[in-house]
């Protein structure tokens, strides 16, 4: 398991928190939605190849 | 190997914090620009009304006690104006108000038509136009004022956390 990719996740995490606070004080409450979307997805990006991963070991071991 | 990708890292946190910071100060330079202008509308009225100065020697004698980038424009302009005449630097006036990068759209408007209407008429209409000239800079100064304290810690904040993002997904 690559441990660095739960870091990587982990600090786009805080940082997407963080903006979005800040964004959400400033009173630019869609901005904040907008950038928390952006994380998710950029998050997404970052694991799609394990699930990818995922799915076909769990289709090699049921021999789906 | 890892000493490079520190490198690069501190680069890119330096390059996009210093843009947040830019970003930050345009917004502080337009309230300052703006505090300039009706210190130099003051002292033209001044000097017009008490010392009896023509505009150009009004402006000249005005412009020393500016402390942005309006001294220079203000310069440039009184310089067309001891050349060309009062009636014919209208061109230079909108150039060289148009050249202050701080300033939006609305700003620029009032400087050039205060600036323009300015030498055309008596002492006291041109009183009147000073004041009415102040008196809608002071309402953008309030503005931008509001912008500046409601923005500039956002946009800093935003420069930080983008080049931490770049970082932490590249490198």
């Amino acid at each position: 398991m690559d441990i660095d990719l739960l870091f990587k996740i982990a600090g786009v995490g805080i940082l997407v928190a963080v903006l979005n606070q800040v964004l959400s004080k400033a009173g630019r409450e869609d901005q904040a939605m907008m950038t928390t979307l952006t994380g998710v997805i950029i998050v997404l990006m970052m694991v799609i190849s394990k699930i990818s991963e995922l799915f076909n070991t769990v289709r090699d071991t049921f021999n789906l | 190997m890892i000493f490079i990708k520190i490198i690069i890292a501190i680069a890119i946190l330096f390059i996009t914090s210093y843009i947040g910071i830019e970003m930050a100060n345009s917004l502080k330079s337009r309230e300052e620009i703006l505090t300039d202008m009706i210190t130099f509308l003051r002292m033209v009225q001044n000097e017009m009304m008490y010392m009896l100065n023509s505009l150009p020697v009004a402006y000249e004698m005005s412009r020393q006690r500016l402390n942005t980038q309006l001294k220079d424009v203000i310069g440039a302009i009184s310089l067309d104006m001891s050349e060309y005449g009062i009636d014919k630097i209208d061109m230079s006036i909108t150039n060289n108000v148009n050249s202050l990068k701080a300033l939006n759209e609305y700003d620029k408007e009032i400087i050039i038509s205060t600036l323009k209407n300015l030498g055309r008429s008596d002492l006291e209409s041109q009183y009147n136009i000073i004041e009415n000239g102040i008196s809608i800079i002071n309402k953008q100064i309030k503005e931008a004022n509001e912008i500046k304290n409601k923005n500039s810690k956002v946009y800093k904040t935003i420069g930080v956390i983008t080049g931490l993002m770049i970082v932490i997904i590249f490198i």
